[in-house]
């Protein structure tokens, strides 16, 4: 499957990756609604870790035996078995952060939804769970630090 | 006539199924059956206190949706008529409590744990006291919960539900039910609430958190009686002699393995099922995921179940693999405990060994701060548990390194006083850990050619 | 004491399109944003700002421009504000000022006084998209006669060394340490896939660019630095830099503090020590000097590759250049007074050289009227702005030109003119560990790639209206220039006629 991957040696510590995030995964999809009107505020799924020094983006790394997957009480988290993506069903997810328990890179938080505070993560920019789109992520980099490239595995 | 299926499997939960999906990806032929007594199609067992709680809804707590099991012709039996009463391993046979004998060629037992009942007087023969394990439970719970708050509102005084037992499934049901009745009072036996995931510290940190929000636990404390009128528990003689009244009883003390049919089978029993690395039990065929297996503890090697969810998952993988001869069928060696819960706004997280025997090879470090309270466990230069009480950020981290047993020394210090981060790693194991499957033909710069 | 100096920019921040995500501030080495969330928005330390750009370019939202600082001059077109900003400045540090990039000032631009020639009907024009075009070129010197065994089609006596470029433009000298090793290395990057050469610059080839060697031109300057048998036999070409367009008559001092660990190997000095070239070469006081240096670096390399000598404009350029011929230079190359540095004294910069028009027609005509023109090649630099600036520049004599401005500018650069601060908010002249990494070679490579590729084919199309298909056709073809504005004397030393005759 095609992943993203960051890499520390172009990571400059701007987030421009979060903010686009954040934009895309916003109702209106337009950056100053996002920021500053819409309620819940859009999350971002990808976090910069790090300083001007030294930083890399974060994000889901899809894998093939997802311990969230593993962990999830709910069946909200599951991984599409040909895309190989990841991804949470805010329908089902409860909240109980047995997901971020399990990440082992932290590309999972809870966060305020509709009703309840529920999971989010990178869906990898799909207009439906499981299939994957474009990642906004990647296009928003100005330094190719994210790079979205198929990998040697599933 | 009998039924005959190529693989049997008993229960209907995390395990069965998760050994199920396995059984698929290896065998598109096979027929499988999964028996189960509860009625119900597959459902997140610890969903029943959100669903109390309006997180989650009767149409989503369903694992799979119906077509899941059309499309990998899972053949389903359930209700008690499908429990199996009997297995007779050196026949391949599974007798039902219906009358009907299953004939299969290999079965797995994932029948998950029952409630133990706690032998406090007048508790057996109550109507209104309710375990807190399956969904037949919780409506049930819910039911007595409504009519005990529209009773007490007729009669002026407030709503009141006991709660025996404090740990992960008495709280839970404690926080449900809150919703509903006026008090909610847990009594815990144990000098301090949840006992097997918290230490004394962060157990008095979120007491008085849940005291706040509603819930009274009183730890050191249960019921040395249950009163009993007209078949109906009406109040609990407390171990301080103070009596109690009560609406409906809780009883949450504890779970056991499910495993009677097997050890009347003549399966070797420690605390659970002993099985091999292949999660085979010492029955010809017949393998055992979930609750009812005993694991070894990778942090204290000691033996019992580890009735997780996560733990049930992986199992039924492997024993599904097993079971269907996958070429490269992975093993199950060890596990240790890790645990997510949230009681209203509050997250618990904690991992493997949390209260150290204090024989000197074990240092911890804890920290309060304001409403968190976190706690690290060592041994050996090595993380071997921890508490992370309200500080839940990218907590999977910690437990990682203590899956991977990542001596400490090689990480930032920092990562022990905020949230972790993969930046505290040392930059070979952290491109490691994060660029895996990483495309060969680019170097780490991502160029596609050296330079 | 009271900072007298008042600042040159102000950021307009849209507060409507703000969204306070504080891009701005990561990107900034100038410490010029501030979020601040005490009063819930994004401040600005106009002061600091040098107008680099790169937070407009960066901001999520465009809700970033940088205007000029609104405060008025004295209203005296002598005592203009900047004037008497420069004294406010060294009334208050004594010291020189310090610039960078190209002379700003207004003097002519000769390139938009020379207009290009068009076929129309008495001579056919041609398509390059359908006809052959020649780009590629040669440099080095030439025999005066080919000797051909017509039998075996074979040359009888080999030629002298050259260079192929196959595209009339190379990167100018730009060394490791005035610009950053990302930069150098796009650079080099680059060069290998439009077949041209990168410039080293007097700061050594670092070993990372070792397997670019082969589209370097390695220099020689008066500090020497870098210089070892292995630097000169690895080149492609060497250049002698005796002067430089932007501050003819200076050396250079690259302070002690930026002679980090890899400059310093890369220059084979100690770590830390000042990197001192000397104005002149301490060497060459003739040009029979300059001789014995073009030939000990040629016996250094066995007569394998051209030797380079480059000048800055200036007065007797041309007989300059003359001696530089009959001193065994290959190539010859000429830098204009707008070409860039990375830190040059102001003064020096707006003050001192002449434009490269001039010179190079100067060059090229005196060495025609000596009949050496054929023996060496001549390469135009100073502010080649555009594919039409290097068609004027061939059209005018040269062989080639030496670009670095624009390719800087097609890394990012925004010609603030704050390089010598060491801060570079686009990597280029910096070597902040954490600004350099904001250029990915990969990337900046192929914007490079991109700008020449565009550039080639507008200088194909160019070529193809007048009926040209080959730039060696072109080279001093004079008559396909015509100029306007300009005066007798002007037209006389561009040697072209005015437009209309």
């Amino acid at each position: 499957m095609k992943r993203i991957y960051a890499l520390e040696e172009w990571c400059i510590d701007c987030k421009r990756c979060e903010v686009a995030c954040k934009v895309f995964h916003s109702k209106s999809k337009d950056p100053v609604k996002a920021f500053l009107y819409e309620q819940p505020k859009p999350r971002n799924r990808v976090r910069v870790e790090g300083n001007r020094t030294l930083s890399i983006a974060i994000n889901c790394r899809h894998c093939p035996t997802a311990k969230c997957v593993e962990g999830c009480i709910s069946g909200a988290m599951t991984r599409n078995p040909e895309t190989g993506v990841v991804t949470s069903n805010p329908e089902k997810c409860v909240g109980c952060r047995t997901c971020v328990s399990m990440c082992p890179f932290g590309a999972v938080t809870i966060e305020e939804g509709p009703t309840h505070p529920i999971a989010f993560k990178c869906d990898l920019c799909g207009d439906e769970l499981g299939v994957p789109g474009s990642p906004s992520c990647v296009a928003a980099c100005p330094n190719r630090a994210l790079i979205y490239v198929e990998s040697e595995g599933n | 006539m009998a039924i005959t299926t190529d693989y049997l499997i008993i229960g209907n939960s995390a395990a069965g199924l998760s050994a199920a999906e396995a059984i698929r990806k290896t065998d598109c032929e096979g027929s499988v059956l999964i028996v189960s007594r509860e009625p119900y199609s597959a459902y997140g067992r610890p969903l029943i206190s959100y669903l109390l709680e309006g997180k989650t809804t009767l149409d989503e707590i369903w694992l799979k949706p119906e077509e899941y099991y059309e499309e990998n012709r899972l053949q389903r039996m359930l209700g008690p008529d499908f429990e199996v009463v009997q297995l007779l391993p050196e026949e391949h046979r599974a007798l039902l409590a219906g009358g009907e004998a299953v004939e299969y060629g290999r079965c797995l037992l994932a029948a998950g744990s029952v409630p133990f009942v706690p032998p406090i007087e007048g508790l057996a023969e109550a109507s209104n006291v309710f375990p807190f394990l399956t969904l037949d439970h919780a409506l049930a719970a819910q039911e007595a919960a409504r009519e005990a708050a529209a009773l007490a509102a007729v009669e002026g005084r407030p709503s009141r539900c006991v709660v025996i037992g404090a740990g992960l499934i008495g709280l839970k049901a404690a926080e449900a039910l809150c919703g509903y009745v006026d008090e909610v009072v847990v009594l815990e036996m144990a000098p301090r609430i949840l006992p097997a995931v918290l230490d004394q510290e962060g157990a008095d940190v979120l007491r008085q958190q849940l005291a706040q929000r509603g819930i009274t636990c009183l730890p050191g404390i249960t019921a040395q009686k249950v009163v009993v009128e007209e078949g109906c528990a009406t109040a609990c003689l407390l171990t301080t002699d103070e009596l109690l009244p009560c609406d409906f009883i809780v009883a949450a003390v504890g779970v056991r393995p499910n495993s009677a049919l097997a050890v009347d089978a003549g399966a070797v029993q420690g605390r659970g099922l002993v099985c091999d690395s292949q999660l085979r039990t010492s029955l010809p065929d017949v393998w055992a995921a979930g609750d009812l297996v005993q694991v070894t503890d990778a942090i204290d090697g000691s033996k019992r179940p580890l009735a997780l969810w996560p733990v049930a998952m992986a199992q039924g993988a492997v024993a599904g693999a097993s079971m269907a001869g996958a070429a490269e069928a992975p093993s199950y060696e060890s596990a240790f405990a890790v645990n997510a819960v949230d009681f209203f706004d509050i997250s618990l997280l904690t991992a493997g060994c949390i209260n150290p025997p204090e024989d000197g090879s074990f240092t911890a470090v804890t920290e309060v701060d304001g409403d968190s309270y976190v706690k690290f466990v060592f041994r050996d230069g090595l993380l071997v548990g921890y508490i992370l009480l309200n500080r839940p950020a990218c907590g999977g981290i910690y437990t990682a390194i203590i899956e991977n047993a990542i001596p400490v020394d090689q990480l930032d210090p920092a990562i022990f006083s905020a949230a972790p981060e993969n930046l505290d790693f040392p930059p070979a194991l952290r491109w490691a850990r994060l660029h895996k499957f990483y495309p060969a033909d680019r170097d780490r710069r991502g160029w596609k050619e050296g330079c | 004491m009271l900072d007298y100096v008042l600042p040159r920019y102000r950021v307009m921040r849209d507060k409507d399109l703000c969204i306070q995500c504080g891009v701005c501030e990561r990107s900034c080495s100038n410490e010029v944003h501030h979020v601040d969330e005490e009063l819930g928005r994004v401040t600005a330390n106009n002061a600091a700002c040098v107008n680099c750009q790169r937070c407009v370019v960066m901001c999520p939202t465009q809700a970033l421009a940088i205007t000029r600082w609104p405060q008025v001059d004295s209203g005296s077109s002598n005592w203009t504000l900047e004037t008497m900003q420069d004294i406010a400045k060294q009334a208050q540090t004594g010291a020189v000022l310090l610039s960078s990039m190209g002379n700003p000032k207004p003097y002519p631009i000769y390139w938009d006084h020379l207009l290009l020639n068009a076929s129309q009907v008495t001579n056919p024009s041609i398509d390059p998209l359908r006809e052959p075009m020649e780009t590629r070129v040669f440099l080095g010197s030439r025999p005066e006669i080919l000797k051909v065994n017509e039998r075996d089609e074979k040359l009888s006596a080999p030629l002298p060394p050259q260079i192929r470029l196959d595209v009339p433009l190379m990167f100018s000298a730009m060394s490791f340490g005035s610009i950053s090793l990302n930069a150098q290395k796009a650079l080099a990057m680059a060069a290998r896939e439009l077949g041209t050469f990168f410039n080293t610059g007097e700061g050594g080839l670092h070993r990372d660019l070792e397997r670019y060697a082969d589209c370097a031109i390695v220099q020689v300057a008066s500090g020497r630095f870098g210089v070892d048998p292995h630097y000169l036999g690895a080149a492609g070409a060497i250049e002698i830099k005796i002067g430089q367009g932007a501050k003819p008559g200076i050396g250079g001092h690259l302070p002690g503090e930026k002679i980090s660990e890899e400059v310093s190997r890369t220059r084979m000095i100690p770590q830390g020590t000042d990197a001192i070239s000397p104005a002149p070469h301490h060497d060459i006081y003739s040009i029979e000097d300059l001789r014995q240096l073009v030939f000990s670096l040629k016996e250094a390399t066995g007569y394998s590759k051209p030797v380079a000598v480059k000048v800055a404009a200036v007065h007797n350029v041309a007989a300059i250049a003359s001696g530089m011929a009959r001193a065994g230079a290959d190539i010859i190359v000429i830098d204009g007074f707008r070409g860039g540095t990375g830190a040059a004294p102001k003064r020096i910069r707006d003050n001192v050289g002449i434009p490269i028009e001039l010179a190079l027609a100067a060059v090229d005509q005196r060495l025609r009227d000596e009949s050496i023109r054929s023996t060496v090649s001549l390469v135009a630099a100073g502010s080649i702005r555009s594919s039409a600036d290097i068609v004027r520049a061939i059209a005018l004599g040269a062989d080639a030109v030496y670009c670095a401005s624009a390719p800087l500018i097609a890394l990012g650069c925004h010609q603030c003119q704050d390089c010598s601060s060491g801060k570079c908010n686009w990597g280029i002249a910096t070597q902040r560990s954490d600004l350099v990494r904001r250029l990915n070679p990969e990337i900046a490579a192929e914007r490079v790639v991109n700008l020449v590729h565009g550039w080639t084919h507008e200088i194909k199309e160019m070529m193809g209206g007048m009926g040209i298909n080959a730039v060696d056709s072109l080279r001093g073809n004079r008559l396909m220039l015509r100029g306007v504005g300009l005066n007798e004397k002007e037209l006389e030393i561009l040697g072209v006629k005015y437009a209309g005759e």
